[in-house]
């Protein structure tokens, strides 16, 4: 995965006032690093699957006020056809771990629950470790993805956008439909949370040339769903991948759904407490969302569909994906929506710049 | 898949279908619980971070049975059997 002589710390303190709480070492998480630029290579049409690729190089980037080991992130690259995929990663990656870390000095009593803390980052070289090896020997065999040539401008014509698009995130297409399922569901789960899995297709318009996804079905899972928590079990991904092989359309893994009901506040809250103060339903990955997303969706293409459903604010769709190795919130467009008879493209294309302009 | 002198080979994917390995010349006796961790690391999947341990499973493709952490290899694998690796795990608002 990655050749890399350095181990890492996180070192956390108090903002205020400002009194160092100690120091926490960490195990980095290198494959978000590594697939994003797997589908930087993919996008740019350098590569043309993800497999036979080497190891990624990882150096760090000191902090110059500071020194060594302090660090401001790292440079992580990956070669591949005789050119490579090269990006600086800040210490917001560590963001999470820092967070997980904070808790430590909470039960120490350190740090008080909700208090603001800071935290740096320290490449210290890394000491050999004594390994033990298993009675047995792995080899590990590169599937190749299914890549489905098409043309994205087909797309795009009857395509409605949600959320606000950055350039670099590859575009992603839900067919109405699964919208629509996920959406009742939500709404036929009542105060629990329900999910499942997106399947579709990975699609190359090698012309431009740009990757980008094709969700075609909502597959339900039967997980365990509570008011606060959905349990994906063994048997769900049983169930789940047997219901993908029965419809046998060649549709891969591409991401999952899961709702966050806010119907259980309307049996405790009542108008008269919050009437000058209304909630908001907010959608967010919580820190299990992240962890299911990174074990069961590593690939950068990897998406979540989140369908926030509140009395108060209504019902929401946003969807989330790595970015920079990362799990951000990012747009989506929807096509083969019900739309009136008229609802087509007049004119021909501009080529002009006056969407870059717009930007 | 090749079966050496009292051991056998299998292979594993995730859950994905995305990423497979084989496991070469496993001795009959060894565990679920032996072999589970070994593929973790070479797969790259975390075992556990600092919100707590993820539990992993094996479940053998052929019938779906989901195999225990005591079940030794040579009790519930057939030579070039496939079986997939897949996680219990939670999601959740968390309020």
């Amino acid at each position: 995965m990655t050749d890399h002589p350095f181990e890492y710390v996180l070192e956390l303190w108090h903002k205020l006032p400002g009194i160092v709480l100690g120091r926490v070492p960490i195990k980095i998480d290198w494959v978000p690093v590594r697939e994003a630029l797997i589908l930087d290579l993919l996008r740019r049409g350098v590569i043309d699957q993800p497999t036979a690729l080497p190891s990624i190089s990882v150096k760090p980037v000191w902090d110059e006020h500071i020194g060594p080991p302090a660090i401001i992130g790292f440079r992580a690259t990956l070669a591949a056809a005789g050119t490579e995929a090269s990006r600086i990663f800040t210490t917001t990656y560590f963001k999470a771990q820092a967070q997980q870390a904070s808790r430590l000095f909470v039960e120490r009593g350190g740090l008080k629950q909700g208090e603001t803390f800071e935290y740096c980052v320290l490449a210290i070289p890394r000491r050999p470790a004594a390994q033990t090896s298993p009675r047995f020997s792995l080899t590990q065999k590169e599937i190749p993805l299914l890549i489905k040539p098409a043309k994205i401008e087909r797309l795009m014509a009857g395509a409605l956008l949600f959320g606000t698009q950055k350039p670099q995130d590859f575009p992603v297409f839900f067919h109405w439909r699964v919208l629509e399922q996920a959406s009742l569901q939500t709404r036929k789960a009542g105060s629990s949370e329900t999910g499942g899995l997106l399947v579709g297709h990975v699609c190359r318009d090698a012309e431009l040339p740009e990757l980008f996804l094709e969700i075609t079905e909502l597959i339900p899972a039967s997980a365990q769903g509570e008011l606060t928590r959905l349990s994906f079990t063994p048997d769900t991904w049983t169930d789940v991948q047997a219901a993908i092989d029965r419809r046998n359309r060649g549709e891969i893994w591409l991401g999952w759904f899961h709702s966050h009901s806010f119907y259980y506040e309307r049996q405790h809250d009542t108008e008269a407490q919050e009437r000058f103060d209304r909630k908001i339903a907010t959608p967010f990955l919580s820190e299990e969302d992240c962890r299911l997303h990174r074990v069961c969706f590593p690939r950068a293409y990897g998406i979540a569909l989140l369908i926030t459903d509140s009395p108060r604010s209504g019902m929401s769709w946003t969807t989330f994906g790595w970015r920079s190795g990362e799990l951000a919130r990012r747009a989506f467009h929807v096509i083969r929506t019900p739309l009136p008879t008229g609802f087509e493209i007049k004119g021909e294309k501009n080529e002009s710049d006056r969407e870059h302009v717009m930007q | 898949m090749s079966v050496a002198a009292n051991t056998l080979s299998f292979e594993v994917r995730d859950i994905s279908g995305q990423k497979s390995t084989t496991v070469n010349d496993c001795p009959p006796d060894a565990s679920i619980s032996e072999v589970i961790p070994a593929l973790l690391g070479l797969m790259s999947l975390p075992q556990n971070d600092l919100s707590g341990p993820i539990t992993h499973s094996l479940r053998r493709d052929s019938d779906g049975a989901i195999l225990h952490d005591s079940d030794t290899i040579g009790e519930v694998v057939k030579p070039g059997e496939r079986l997939v690796l897949q996680p219990s795990i939670d999601a959740g608002s968390g309020l």
